[in-house]
This record gives C-alpha cells, sequence and structure tokens, in this order.
C-alpha cells in the first residue's frame, strides 16, 4: 500500500513541529517545513478516506476542522485545506519529498495568500427573510395589491381563487425586486466592514424563513464588532433574521488566486 | 451581534467549508482534491437541508441575476485590477484597432488607474486594449481622422481607403452628425504606435490621464508628430515598407467563377508602390488584389483604349511583369496619372537593368536587326520602323520582349 499525506493546512511556519494525536482516527499531527511555510499532515495511505456512514464523515469533519484550529492557534497564520487532500509520492520521490516539492513550486502563490489573510479570519453571514412578513409589507407597501386584496373578499370563490393566485403573482414579483434592492443594500453596507467578501448559495433551510443572502466575509481576527454593530441593524429590521457564524479559518479566501 | 461558532447547529457551515473550499492544490502528485464527488455527494445526500433552496423556484433568477452582478463586479474590481490598484476613471469607450486588414472600433470600459490604461470588455472579460502610463509618450486631442485634401492632389497621400468603418455602435453625436467632429484621444506610445481612443467625454479622460501622470512624475509631448497611418499609412503595408507613390487606380480585375471563366470588370481602387512592391488596393473587398515584387516588374506602357462600355478612349497603363518564362500584364487605369506612372515604373525597370548590369538586346520581328529591347519597345526598330503591338488583351501573357534594359535612360533617380 502506497503511503501520502492527508494535508490539514498550510501554516506559516517554518519550524518541524508535532502537534499530537489529534488527527482523523487518532493519527499523529505533525508539519513538513519549506523555508517559512509548513504543511500541517498526518501520514496515510494514498488513498481518500471514504465512508457511507455520515456521522463517520462528519466526525472526520469535525476532526480536521480540529486540526486546522489547532495550527491556527499555534501557528497564527493558516490556508486550511479541503477535506480529504491527500498528496501521494511516486517511484523517485517520497511523499514527504512530494509535499516539499508542492511547497516549493507554489512558494509565491502560497506567500501572496498568507498575505492575503494573515490577522484575518472569516465570518459567515447569512441573511433571512420571514416569507409570511414579507409578503404582508408587499401588501401594505403597494396600493395595487391592497386594492387588489380588498376585491377578493368581495368576489364570488371561484373569481376570487383566480383573483388570488394573480395577487400572489405580483406579491412574488414585488419580493424578487425587494430581494434585489436589500441585496444590494446590504452587500454594500457590509462591504465597509470587511476586507473580502464570497457571495456562497442561499440555502433552503425551512419553508417560513427564506435566506436571502449568504456571505463569507474576510475580517480583521479580532475586529468583528464593527461587522456585528452592523449586522445587529440588520437583525432588528422586522422581518429579518441575521445568523453569523465565525471566526472560521479561511476557507473561502484561499481557493483561487 | 455575536458570532456563534462550533456548536452542533454550525456544522452545516462547516461542512460547506471543507468539502468545497479550502486550498487547491495544483499538483499531479494528489490523489485526491477537496470535495471528492464520492464523499461529497454522499454526505450531502445524509444531511438534512443540504441541498440548496434554488429548488423551491421562487428565488431562481433573482439568485442567477444577484450572482452574476457579483461575478461581474468581481471581475471588473478584481480580476481586471491588480490588488490595490485604484480606478481613478471608469467609463465606456473605444480603442481603434487595426491590425491586417482588419479595422474597427472595439467597445468596452475604459479604466484609468494610476499605473494603467485599460479597455476591458466586460462580457468576454477581455482587455482590448492597455498600456502602462510610462509608455505614453504624447497625448492629443484629434477630430476624428485629420481633415486632408483627399481629392485636389493625386499625389499627396490619401487616407481614403484607411477610413475605418464606422463604429457598430451608434455614436452619441447629441444632435452633431458629422462624423468628422467625434473626438479622439490619440496617445503616442513608447513603442512607435499610436492608439487612438474614443469615449463620451474625451476631455475628462485627458484631464485625468495627464494629472495622474503628473503625479507620477511623467512628461509627454502636447502636440506629438501624426504617426505614420495617419498620413495615409496602409494597413496592408509591413513594418518598414515605405511608399514610393501613390494614387487612385481602376483595375482590370479578373475574377474566376464556376458559370464565367475568367471574367474581367474594372473595378476602382488605388494603387501603391512601395520600395519592395507595386500592389493594388481593392477597398470593396478590403483587399489587396494585386501585388508584383518590383524585381518582377518588366515594363510599363501607356496605351489608349476603350473602357467599359463608353466609346471615348482612355490612357491605359499596361503593367509587364513576370519572370522570362510567364509574362503577364496587369492594366491600370486613371485619367492623367498613367503617364506619371509609366515614367516611374520605367525608371524602377530601368534602374534594375543598371544595377543587373545586363543590356538585353532583342532583334527587330520585321527585320531581324538587333536593338536595345527597350528602345525597340518603345520606339520601335529604327531599321524598317516596326513598333511593338501593344497589348490587346490584359490576361493573355504578355508578347512583350523579355526586361528592357538601358543605361542611357536612366535620367531620374528611383528611391532604392
Amino acid at each position: 500500500m502506497r503511503e501520502g499525506r492527508y494535508i490539514y493546512c498550510v501554516a506559516k511556519s517554518g519550524e518541524r513541529a508535532r502537534l499530537g494525536p489529534i488527527g482523523i482516527e487518532g493519527l499523529d499531527v505533525y508539519t513538513i517545513p519549506y523555508r517559512d511555510l509548513c504543511a500541517v499532515v498526518h501520514t496515510c495511505s494514498a488513498e481518500p478516506y471514504t465512508s457511507d456512514d455520515d456521522k463517520v464523515v462528519k466526525g472526520w469533519i469535525l476532526t480536521h476542522q480540529g486540526v486546522v484550529e489547532a495550527a491556527w492557534k499555534k501557528f497564527g497564520t493558516v490556508l486550511p485545506g479541503g477535506f480529504d487532500t491527500i498528496i501521494t509520492g511516486n517511484e523517485s520521490t517520497p511523499p514527504e519529498e512530494s509535499v516539499r516539492g508542492w511547497l516549493q513550486e507554489d512558494y509565491t502563490h502560497l506567500q501572496e495568500k498568507i498575505e492575503k489573510v494573515r490577522g484575518r479570519a472569516e465570518y459567515g453571514v447569512q441573511i433571512f427573510w420571514d416569507q409570511k412578513v414579507i409578503a404582508r409589507q408587499m401588501v401594505q407597501d403597494h396600493k395595487e395589491l391592497w386594492e387588489l386584496e380588498q376585491e377578493i373578499s368581495a368576489k364570488p370563490d371561484g373569481t376570487a381563487y383566480m383573483y388570488r393566485q394573480k395577487l400572489e403573482r405580483l406579491i412574488k414579483k414585488e419580493m424578487e425586486a425587494k430581494a434585489d434592492r436589500d441585496f444590494r443594500e446590504f452587500f454594500h453596507r457590509i462591504k465597509r466592514h470587511v476586507h473580502d467578501l464570497r457571495i456562497e448559495k442561499p440555502k433552503k433551510v425551512d419553508e417560513e424563513m427564506q435566506m436571502v443572502m449568504n456571505l463569507s466575509c474576510l475580517v480583521d481576527r479580532d475586529g468583528d464588532e464593527e461587522l456585528g454593530e452592523e449586522l445587529e441593524k440588520i437583525h432588528a429590521t422586522e422581518g429579518l433574521r441575521v445568523r453569523f457564524t465565525g471566526p472560521w479559518p479561511p476557507y473561502s479566501f484561499v481557493a483561487q488566486g | 451581534m455575536e458570532p456563534v461558532q462550533l456548536s452542533r447547529a454550525t456544522l452545516v457551515d462547516l461542512i460547506d467549508r471543507l468539502l468545497d473550499k479550502g486550498l487547491v492544490i495544483h499538483a499531479d502528485i494528489i490523489i485526491s482534491v477537496a470535495g471528492i464527488p464520492l464523499i461529497g455527494v454522499n454526505l450531502r445526500a445524509a444531511l438534512a437541508g443540504m441541498e440548496t433552496m434554488l429548488a423551491y423556484g421562487v428565488m431562481q433568477p433573482w439568485d442567477e441575476r444577484t450572482r452574476a452582478w457579483e461575478r461581474e463586479r468581481r471581475q471588473r474590481e478584481e480580476l481586471l485590477l491588480k490588488e490595490g490598484e485604484p480606478t481613478l476613471l471608469s467609463m465606456p469607450g473605444a480603442h481603434y484597432y487595426a491590425e491586417g486588414i482588419c479595422a474597427a472600433w472595439r467597445w468596452g470600459r475604459l479604466y484609468l488607474t494610476p499605473q494603467r490604461i485599460v479597455l476591458h470588455h466586460g462580457v468576454f472579460n477581455e482587455i482590448l486594449f492597455q498600456t502602462p502610463l510610462e509608455e505614453i509618450r504624447g497625448i492629443a486631442l484629434q477630430s476624428g481622422l485629420p481633415k486632408r485634401s483627399t481629392r485636389t492632389a493625386e499625389t499627396s497621400p490619401c487616407t481614403s481607403d484607411r477610413i475605418a468603418k464606422p463604429p457598430l455602435m451608434s455614436w452619441p453625436n447629441r444632435g452633431d452628425t458629422h462624423r468628422s467632429q467625434t473626438r479622439e484621444l490619440w496617445l503616442t506610445l513608447g513603442g512607435g504606435g499610436t492608439a487612438r481612443l474614443r469615449t463620451r467625454d474625451v476631455d475628462r479622460l485627458k484631464e485625468a490621464l495627464e494629472k495622474s501622470m503628473a503625479e507620477r512624475g511623467l512628461s509627454w509631448d502636447e502636440s506629438p508628430p501624426p504617426p505614420a497611418w495617419a498620413e495615409g499609412r496602409p494597413s496592408f503595408l509591413a513594418e518598414n515598407e515605405e511608399i514610393a507613390y501613390e494614387g487612385k487606380m481602376w483595375h482590370l480585375m479578373t475574377f474566376s467563377s464556376p458559370f464565367e471563366l475568367n471574367r474581367v470588370e474594372w473595378k476602382p481602387g488605388r494603387l501603391y508602390l512601395t520600395d519592395s512592391r507595386l500592389c493594388w488596393w481593392y477597398g470593396f473587398d478590403q483587399r489587396v488584389a494585386f501585388e508584383v515584387p518590383i524585381k518582377k516588374i518588366a515594363a510599363a506602357t501607356k496605351d489608349m483604349r476603350r473602357i467599359g462600355s463608353t466609346y471615348k478612349e482612355k490612357e491605359v497603363l499596361d503593367v509587364v511583369h513576370g519572370d522570362d518564362g510567364l509574362r503577364r500584364v496587369a492594366s491600370f487605369s486613371s485619367g492623367r496619372s498613367v503617364e506619371v506612372w509609366e515614367e516611374i515604373l520605367n525608371k524602377i525597370v530601368t534602374a534594375q537593368g543598371t544595377k543587373a548590369g545586363s543590356e538585353e538586346m532583342e532583334t527587330c520581328p520585321q527585320c531581324g536587326e538587333e536593338a536595345q529591347a527597350r528602345a525597340l519597345l518603345e520606339t520601335g526598330c529604327s531599321g524598317c520602323g516596326w513598333t511593338s503591338p501593344r497589348p490587346q488583351k490584359s490576361l493573355a501573357p504578355a508578347r512583350v520582349p523579355p526586361r528592357p534594359a538601358n543605361p542611357q535612360l536612366d535620367g531620374g533617380h528611383v528611391p532604392w
């Protein structure tokens, strides 16, 4: 069985260090340094971790995160790797050399990324709408929707159904327009307090709450107060909820460029 | 508001990050990268609430829009501009692109930064033109192409074939429909080229550009000499190719089609004599439809012929060219300039003959007396009075004696 190295992250440290048996399946985690960078790894076989049991996978993911966190705490700046990134060797190059070769080859690139995230952390910002509340607002704010709704109650059942369909369409349209406006407004308000941000796909959480915005923000590691205050204001708006998570290692800001 | 971290509630956030993100390693030694489908998919399926809300439908177009908007913003601000490179000015603009026979105004968005001027096409994310400020040697405002007397003097350089096709987009004229009023910013560049830029507010662009150049301590020429092409340099010329003579010319073109073999027709165009070739530019097709290296020009003769359907005879310039084995005649016509062309071309032929040091002799086909080929061709045989029959059909290989040469006729000077 060929050997490989499971990569947790790259850290800003040239030191050869042991982090202890904190890795996936209790494996020893250590560093492979090159100049002032190092890869935080454990020794494994050259095969990806797979499992049909989601509990097992969740456990691995939490462990992966735990190791990245530990390295983050120890070395200050890390470029976190995604789950299941394994570097192997070949006939002429042992895996440890492969890792070093990669660090050497990508050195400039990695340094650039290190500089970008140094002293910073990632925060997740998710903004939700309470659909019912927002729809109500739409009707109240738009005279023609309000009038249409009033008319419906005076119509016989069949006609009322058609009218209700029409009203729903109009509300939906107004909501989309509002979502557009809100998105831009929130984006600009949040942008002022962050170094960088990524727009992620909104997730469906439940029927009532609709996620309208899902951001990953790069913020000074202890500078989340400003952003927190801004989010508090949004959170206080009727019909809106904000979920603020972090600090995360900067997963979203190390992938490209 | 305080961020929350690593409770069970944030496992979803964590999975999102660990499976889709993180450092991407570009190496062939890697056996699997983050988010490997096997794991990602089976994990996602297992976890509740992991599918995106896009399935819900309501927000789909909106989601697409916002993401597209964000992509655009990112492209403009991040992919295009380096980090820490602020945009001083940004406006729609165009750059005149002329390479080979392709010439057009290309539209995009102009950005001025303290380092450079960039014209970027947002949709294709393509840089249409850019130059570092250091490269700018001269800045000048021009009212479209400079006006020139293109009609009066045939011998003066002229741009009529070079004038840009009108831009595809309508140019905001603000009531002024005279195209030549469109003002352009011309930048003389270090490499020797000149960039022509158009934008709605050229004055503002010029002002901002000069300001940032001044701030960088760069100097520039306020009235740079006009570039060569502005003097009528055609786009098809090679870089060092120089025009010795040029003018409007009709040319008897040959068209081949499956239905008619070698149909011939007079077409208007422009004849150029450069230091390496004689070529005729066919403006309608935007191409060089005839060319011959000057070395292959054997003779130029003047003839009176009927052109097209008119009864009046016109002067036609027959340029005999080709190798000794296969001679061809190309016919041109243009009012009075035929005479000038004939003289110039014959000077070239003569000069070449001199250079080669050969004096080709020919015998008179009628009496057999030996005479200098050129004299025989031009003035006829001094013994019996025979004169050379002018080529009757331009397409027939010329029944003309081989390259004439006569050092005595080498009166004028030729530029090569």
